[in-house]
């Protein structure tokens, strides 16, 4: 009976096994190059605060903020930084019940737009150091808009490269900051999170139904094989006792 | 050697770790999240509204009383205005390339600030804190995964340990006060189930595990001898069933009517 529920149990989830020694392999051998990202880039730092150009003040955030959008405006945060496109220094200003900052040039007090796509794309061409043109931009507006590929701050934009390697270089609208660069190490493992954690059913790991279930049913597999071998066990150790004897 | 021994001893070696790598496998799916992110017990308190109209410290005001300070030129790379607690004092956090530690400075006086002392820190973590139970100590944490892997996040940061029996401990920003961590009891489970499904005892990287390629490739082994394994079965049934079918009917008549 135990040799029937290993054999079929194990025929259940033969597949989804495979693919979760196959994917837990894989991590292992691209982990590192598919989160540390793409390295033809030239992976600058922002540039200083040009701080002699600055000639508005903190204190005057909060008027310049009510005067555009009203009363309702609360800011929690305010930095001082270089903008990514022409590296102008901004006030990036963080509001309370907001997702998107406001953005205000520091020098002349004035409201500083979302950048365009060209715009965009001519950040990540700055930043890649490959031969590849620009296939295509997009703006990235939802969460798993790209799958696993990017988790940070929505909206923002992805130029994606023309190279065998898939590069794709994801920049803030706002800032002009660059917030991730990915190739196709990081498909690679997606795919692999993908196969491992049943990510085309169910996109979180908590209370992911179809891991808990494979999972359990796994565990009996394994045990089945472990109980179908106990009588065979006993029966060696007992030929071995009457050899002896 | 059959596939069968193969499939039984390879599947006897990696017996104990398969079984490890299931129960904590089902354990990630089983743990609650919230829980497990620690803000049952937190008032999950937005960030608080800036002071701005106090902050009257200028860009090149900073800028100069730096290189008073640091003896050179800084360069700047951020300045953030933010309210810290406790006492909500409005503070410039300053980014100075080549310098790991930021600086602190009063938007109002533009007194260098010191990092948050301890009291500071338990302060901050009770009024988040909304668990049964008080304070019982306090660490600060300097190195990577000196807690194991219960905090990967910016160090340094103060660790606050609370003696409700879920032992909820929050991670402090000694630069800002924000609180960087909520972990407790569900924290330490995933740690464990996590130490166990990647070889955590052994390697902490998961990036050329050797534990992990070698375990792994023998799992790999063992389960596709299992399929194979099953291969000359499924040759002996399908030449049984036609042994029992027997010549064909049409050919049994004709060889009877001759």
């Amino acid at each position: 009976m135990w040799r029937k529920v290993h054999f079929w149990v194990g025929l259940i989830i033969f597949v989804q096994v495979l693919f979760w020694i196959v994917s837990g392999i894989g991590f292992s051998v691209i982990y590192d190059r598919a989160l540390g990202g793409e390295r033809q880039t030239r992976n600058l730092e922002p540039a200083p605060v040009s701080v002699s150009d600055v000639q508005v003040t903190a204190d005057r955030i909060p008027s310049l903020l009510r005067s555009r959008l009203g009363d309702a405006a609360i800011a929690t945060s305010v930095s001082l930084q270089s903008h990514g496109f022409d590296g102008r220094p901004v006030y990036v200003v963080a509001m309370q019940g907001s997702d998107a900052p406001a953005v205000i040039d520091a020098k002349t007090g004035s409201w500083v737009e979302a950048l365009s796509a060209e715009e965009a794309q001519i950040i990540a061409q700055r930043d890649f150091t490959g031969d590849a043109p620009v296939g295509s931009v997009e703006a990235i507006t939802r969460p798993f808009q790209k799958g696993y590929d990017y988790f940070g701050q929505l909206p923002v934009y992805r130029v994606n490269f023309s190279n065998w390697k898939g590069t794709r270089i994801y920049v803030s609208p706002h800032t002009g900051e660059i917030r991730l660069r990915r190739n196709v190490d990081k498909t690679m493992f997606d795919v692999f999170w993908t196969l491992h954690m049943f990510g085309y059913v169910d996109r979180s790991i908590p209370g992911n139904v179809a891991l808990i279930a494979t999972g359990v049913i796994s565990m009996i597999s394994v045990l089945s094989g472990i109980t179908m071998y106990g009588p065979h066990l006993k029966r060696k150790i007992r030929n071995g006792r009457s050899t002896r004897t | 050697m059959s596939w069968r021994k193969i499939h039984l001893w390879l599947g006897l070696v990696v017996l104990v770790q398969t079984v490890l790598w299931i129960v904590s496998g089902v354990g990630f799916g089983l743990l609650p999240d919230e829980e497990t992110q620690g803000l049952v017990e937190s008032r999950r308190l937005p960030p608080a509204p800036v002071a701005a109209e106090a902050a009257t410290w200028s860009a090149p005001d900073i800028a100069t009383a730096l290189e008073r300070r640091l003896g050179r030129t800084p360069d700047i790379q951020m300045v953030t205005l933010f309210t810290r607690p406790p006492g909500d004092t409005p503070v410039f956090l300053v980014t100075l390339r080549g310098q790991p530690e930021p600086e602190l400075i009063d938007a109002r006086s533009g007194n260098h600030l010191p990092l948050l002392t301890e009291a500071d820190a338990i302060d901050i973590a009770r009024s988040d804190f909304t668990g049964e139970g008080d304070v019982t100590g306090i660490e600060w944490i300097t190195e990577p995964y000196q807690k194991g892997y219960d905090y990967t996040g910016s160090l340094p940061a103060y660790r606050v340990n609370f003696s409700n029996n879920k032992h909820t401990r929050l991670y402090v920003s000694p630069y800002t006060g924000q609180i960087l961590a909520r972990r407790n009891i569900y924290r330490t489970v995933r740690s464990v189930f996590w130490t166990l499904h990647v070889f955590g005892y052994l390697d902490r990287n998961i990036q050329a595990n050797a534990p992990i390629l070698v375990t792994g490739t023998i799992s790999l082994i063992a389960i596709l001898s299992g399929a194979l394994m099953y291969v000359p079965y499924l040759r002996r049934r399908r030449a049984a069933r036609s042994a029992l079918s027997g010549p064909a009917p049409m050919l049994a008549v004709q060889a009877g009517q001759e």
